[in-house]
């Protein structure tokens, strides 16, 4: 064979791959977008829910999810950028470095399931904080951790190392160098991780299912140890619903809600990479 | 081995030198990088440390400002003084000898900011008021010829000015620290003649303010601007004087041959 026709081979085999790739996202996409499409309206957004979900909205359900992921954000944002500040500029050894990777990417593969039912046993039994968003919240952001820890230390190595060799023979500190050269310079990676974090963990059922979510009559918690509604908790809930058409017509509308919050997060890190990226060339 | 003439010439109060080495040698690991080098940089005037690639030019100016200390496996031994006080003891904050001891590196380097934070960029103290903020900009700029060519434009991005112009922005931040002593790693290799000369010229200008140690591979740079040169040799000094001793028949056969035709062979 030659090589013009192997290459021909090639080339189509991968552009089917890209195909089948971008076929798959589009079916679910429309499907979602043509289900979910005819149960949404802004009634259906701004109300309640009523009768278990199958009538009313689904406006505590999306205050709910914003409320647990913004608390996992607050939460993880100054762990995560401090460890990654931590093994950029204080950590020696590099069998250290390498042992915090290690932790790090054990972390990631952690299944989700196994986080709600550490928060379970830990939190709701021994513990006894019963069902609480505040302890979803807090399981979220250790399922952000690993990711948010790699991206945000991933923008400080990419820094060039000459910013902070000049920083420092301006006799800057330590302290100086990390306030003034390695965040600022890193932020735009900083802030576009956690935001793909955010669209990850918003989406997430199985961590908070046992934890923080009641499936129905709550509404917003008055305190940190209440429970609240969610997205994802709602939509599984109303899918073993399934054969009410008026369920899983309003969990199609929940999942369109849901699919548009991810795709609003991811939006906004492809923005904020574009814009800082955009800052530091200037 | 600097000859005592050239301590004569400048005035009582600098007579210590401002930069004074003994038997200093300096490992990376286990490989020697320096050994057993001894010279002294008098006070004011120009120094240029000259001498072939990996000769250990740099290494010997890193140590200066302990920027070599932030490599793990740097070491070094012997007594090296800088402003009359130990390197090592006499400065436990390193930021303070860091700022008495500029450092220009031989790529520029800006920060993705306004050229006027950039050469304010080491001036930390909350103290300066916004007039000598400005003020401040506007000397280290017009010291370092930069003022005429960027005065209308303080608050556009450093990035876009050319590389000459971002290494006169690189020698106007380390001014703005006003150091005692200023340390240059080739810092006309990547501009052009033209700007080179500029930056010549500025060197000339401030070496009646300060000390300056430079590093260059052009010996016609080093005939136009030095004081004083010390010729490094596979870590090792061959030989360190006034210029007009160096260049004349008084230095040795390799100090010759590298400064005629430019080729060493040790
Ligand atoms: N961080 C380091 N780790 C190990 N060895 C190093 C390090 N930095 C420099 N060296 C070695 O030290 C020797 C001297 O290097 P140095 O950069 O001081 O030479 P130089 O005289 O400045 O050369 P040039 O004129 O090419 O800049 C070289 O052999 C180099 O490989
Ligand atoms: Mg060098």
């Amino acid at each position: 064979m030659s090589r013009s026709v192997k290459n021909h081979i090639f080339s189509a085999v991968t552009k089917l791959a890209l195909c089948l790739c971008a076929a798959v996202l589009g079916f679910l996409l429309l499907s979602i977008m043509w289900q979910g499409g005819r149960a949404i309206s802004l009634d259906f957004i701004l109300s309640p829910a009523r009768d278990f979900g199958t009538s009313g909205g689904i406006v505590f359900q999306i205050l709910g999810s914003l409320l647990l992921v913004v608390t996992a954000a607050l939460i993880v944002l100054p762990i995560a950028v401090g460890t990654a500040i931590y093994r950029e500029c204080y950590m020696q050894l590099a069998q250290n470095k390498a042992r915090l990777d290690t932790v790090l990417y054990a972390l990631n593969a952690i299944p989700s399931i196994s986080y709600g039912i550490f928060g379970l046993i830990f939190f709701v039994n021994i513990l006894g904080t019963g069902l609480s968003w505040f302890v979803g919240s807090l399981i979220l952001a250790m399922m952000m951790l690993p990711t948010l820890t790699l991206a945000s230390h991933a923008a400080m190595q990419a820094l060039p190392k000459s910013y902070r060799e000049n920083a420092q023979a301006l006799g800057l500190s330590q302290g100086e160098i990390i306030r003034h050269v390695i965040l600022p310079q890193s932020s735009g990676g900083i802030v576009t991780g956690l935001m793909i974090s955010l669209a990850r963990a918003i989406g997430e059922t199985a961590p908070i299912m046992f934890i923080a979510t009641a499936f129905s009559g709550v509404s917003l918690p008055q305190s940190l140890l209440e429970p609240v509604a969610s997205l994802p908790t709602h939509i599984l809930a109303l899918a073993q619903q399934s054969t009410d058409p008026q369920a899983l017509q309003n969990a199609w509308g929940a999942s369109l809600v849901l699919v548009s919050f991810v795709a609003a997060f991811s939006a906004l890190a492809f923005y904020i990479r574009q814009k800082f990226s955009h800052l530091g060339q200037r | 081995m600097l000859q005592n003439t050239h301590l004569q010439i400048v005035s009582d109060q600098t007579e210590t030198a401002a930069i004074s080495m003994k038997n200093f040698s300096a490992y990376f690991g286990e490989a020697c990088i320096l050994s057993d080098v001894s010279f002294d940089v008098p006070s004011r005037g120009v120094t240029c440390l000259i001498g072939p690639s990996g000769a250990g030019k740099s290494t010997l100016l890193r140590t200066l400002n302990r920027i070599n200390g932030e490599t793990q496996t740097a070491s070094f031994t012997g007594e090296v003084d800088v402003l009359g006080k130990p390197l090592i003891e006499g400065y436990p904050d390193v930021t303070i000898l860091r700022r008495k001891v500029g450092m220009v590196f031989q790529s520029p380097c800006v920060f993705p900011r306004s050229i006027s934070e950039n050469v304010l960029f080491g001036r930390r103290d909350k103290k300066l008021s916004k007039t000598e903020r400005r003020t401040l900009v506007e000397t280290c700029l017009k010291d370092a010829g930069l003022w005429s060519e960027v005065s209308k434009r303080l608050d556009k991005p450093a990035l876009n000015l050319s590389l000459g112009q971002q290494q006169r922005l690189c020698i106007a931040r380390a001014l703005a620290m006003t150091p005692d002593i200023l340390l240059l790693d080739e810092p006309t290799a990547s501009v052009d003649p033209v700007s080179a000369r500029v930056i010549e010229d500025l060197l000339t200008r401030l070496s009646s303010k300060m000390t300056i140690v430079m590093v260059t591979h052009n010996i016609a740079q080093t005939k136009r601007v030095a004081d004083h040169v010390v010729f490094l040799c596979d870590g090792q000094i061959v030989e360190a004087g006034a210029k007009t001793d160096m260049f004349s028949r008084r230095s040795c056969d390799k100090t010759r041959t590298y400064l005629t035709e430019e080729f060493c062979d040790c």
